[in-house]
């Protein structure tokens, strides 16, 4: 990298940790650490729901599935809309009502301590783990760009975020947000224009937007209905109401952006900003993804993304390399010439499907190489676009769309780290400590316990790197809760039956559900096995993950309804 | 203007734009069957 883009690079940081960092002497209360005193226009808190949902990875992963794949990862947020709308009358103003905290504090009063203190722990876990790849996902990504140990970046991003987090509190996250989600809109929109502007000469966005076609890239919405399939139309608006009503509605990360807002009319407003502007800009992300593509049709790229030294690999995988690279280059030549022929309206559709198809056999063939050699798995996607940022841009750019890359990754984790310091003190340090303490002692202590998380996501960071099975895992944790926790607050705000005994009772089934869903399977001949591993041939997941958050949260409903007590009225 | 009348206002205006929300949310995946209909593998 230029040391003009460094230089870029490192003015940011710098000024983000200012940013951060500058109020902090007037976060004198609890109440302002946590929740910003509550003065927070709806405008600044929309953008700060937005900038927490949108990490790194959604910029760089979410392109490099489109390149990879196709648009069909829309299909997750077509529920997104329904979703804010159904918190915006029921969840927003009860916590507005009850001037709450945090969401599992709420839970107190009707279903006991041991329901609040289960569910903010549930929370921890999940968030907790998950921060530690939150972490180390982009590290790898800019490591490879910056040319950086892996774990120098990782501390890098880890100790920012800490240390501004802890000085500026919520309202430092919630600043740093808003300019953060800025500066990453505009990396967007300039790579997108960069690449129009540089498409060869004769080929139009619409002869783009055909190329694409041809090759299936612009698959966005799928009507047919498989529980089996991973997107479609079904499972984006119908599950991914509950994914989407649980993220917004239970998860303290978000939970505590509006709670910081002026009314429950601004908190409103700003969850309403997502239902109108997360689809489009989903949809403009993977536009870029699929234009990159493009781009890529008629430019010199890799047959793979991921710079691997191969000097250490056995002779018969540096040669089947040279074959794989050499039959590339002839595959591309004639996509090319294909592709070029669709944009000038020739009949040559199938002619370039086929080099397409070929050459992502080759790719494919060429990532199990790598795999076979190194005794790793091996995915070059979230290294598609840092590829086009260090190969393509020019100076200067580079490093402002590289800042843009950390912002999305800061925005995210400051916004996990504040909101696991606030539940550690809210719902455990203070509720489960006899005496009562000074809000001075809470602020220190709330300090204190962002510090403890970040440098505990950086170790786990650190230590785990981006080891797949682990990854993995603290997904599946996560999924298996997400669905049951919203069922819990249904039976709060609709189950006027339901008692701590049901509630308890239904959360701990939800999730015992979730996992036996998550291991059923499901034969051509409609026979189902729960299979925990080894499973059979022929056999395929009963249900996609999206599915497991109705699961959850309809077996907490119906547990909770059933164990309840009839009501006297 | 009073706090209530303020607050029939921000109701109301909240309300619009629920609803708004709703045909968004319809609106997006019309579109998007539109748009994979209109250029998807042609």
């Amino acid at each position: 990298m230029h040391n003009i883009d460094w230089i870029i690079l490192l003015l940011f940081l710098a000024w983000t940790v200012w940013d951060g960092m500058r109020l902090s002497e007037k976060t004198e209360s609890i109440e302002g650490f946590m929740l910003a005193g509550r003065k927070m226009p709806w405008s600044a808190v929309g953008l700060s729901i937005m900038a927490t949902h949108a990490s790194a990875i959604t910029f760089i992963g979410t392109t490099g599935k489109a390149y990879v794949d196709d648009m069909s990862f829309l299909q997750v947020y077509l529920g997104l809309p329904f979703a804010m709308v159904i918190l915006s009358v029921t969840l927003v103003p009860y916590f507005n009502r009850t001037k709450a905290f945090t969401a599992y504090e709420s839970l107190e009063r009707r279903f006991g301590l041991h329901t609040r203190l289960f569910t903010s722990f549930l929370f921890l876990i999940g968030r907790g783990l998950a921060l530690g790849t939150v972490v180390a996902a982009p590290s790898y990504v800019l490591a490879e760009l910056l040319g950086m140990e892996y774990s120098a970046t990782a501390l890098l991003i880890g100790v920012i975020a800490t240390v501004y987090t802890l000085a500026g509190g919520m309202g430092g996250v919630i600043r740093t947000d808003v300019k953060q989600m800025i500066i990453m809109m505009f990396a967007l929109v300039f790579c997108f224009g960069w690449i129009v502007s540089h498409l060869p000469t004769g080929v139009s966005i619409g002869d783009s937007l055909a190329i694409a076609g041809v090759a299936e890239k612009l698959n966005a919405v799928d009507l047919s209905f498989d529980l089996t399939e991973r997107y479609n139309v079904w499972s984006g608006v119908i599950a991914g109401i509950f994914l989407m009503l649980s993220y917004f509605g239970c998860d303290q990360t978000q939970v505590q952006r509006y709670l910081t807002a002026k009314s429950v009319s601004d908190a409103r407003r700003s969850l309403l900003m997502s239902a109108f502007a997360k689809v489009p800009m989903q949809f403009f992300i993977l536009l870029l993804g699929v234009f990159l593509w493009v781009f890529y049709v008629f430019v010199d790229a890799p047959l793979t993304f991921r710079t691997i030294d191969e000097s250490a690999f056995a002779t018969e995988y540096i040669v089947e390399g040279e074959q794989l690279r050499a039959d590339y280059v002839e595959a591309k030549s004639v996509r090319e010439a294909a592709a070029l022929g669709v944009a000038n309206g020739e009949q040559v559709q199938d002619e370039f499907a086929r080099s397409n198809e070929k050459i992502s056999a080759l790719r494919q063939q060429d990532a199990e190489r790598i795999a076979a050699a190194t005794g790793a798995s091996f995915n070059d996607t979230n290294y598609i676009l840092p590829w086009f940022i260090l190969n393509n841009l020019p100076v200067g750019i580079v490093g402002l769309i590289i800042a843009g890359i950390f912002a999305a990754a800061l925005s995210s984790i400051d916004s996990a780290l504040n909101s696991l310091a606030s539940v550690s003190i809210i719902d455990w340090y203070k509720r489960l400590h006899k005496q009562e303490r000074s809000d001075k002692h809470y602020l220190r202590s709330s300090r204190v316990a962002t510090f403890l998380w970040g440098m505990l996501a950086t170790s786990a960071a650190i230590a785990l790197g981006q080891t797949n099975s682990i990854i993995e895992l603290v997904n599946q944790i996560g999924s298996y809760f997400y669905g049951s926790i919203l069922g819990v607050f249904m039976l709060l705000l609709f189950v006027k039956r339901a008692t701590p005994f049901s509630a308890f009772t239904g959360l701990l089934l939800g999730m015992l559900s979730v996992f036996v869903f998550d291991n059923a399977f499901v034969n051509a001949a409609g026979e189902v096995g729960i299979y925990f591993s080894d499973v059979p041939d022929g056999f395929n997941k009963l249900i996609e993950y999206l599915w497991l958050n109705p699961v959850g949260t309809g077996v907490v409903v119906l547990v909770g309804w059933l164990f309840g007590k009839r009501s006297r009225s | 203007m009073t706090n209530s009348s303020q607050s029939d206002n921000d109701n109301r205006t909240d309300r619009k734009l629920m609803t708004w929300a709703v045909v968004a949310g319809f609106a997006f995946v019309v579109l998007g069957y539109l748009f994979t209909s209109l250029f998807n593998g042609k």
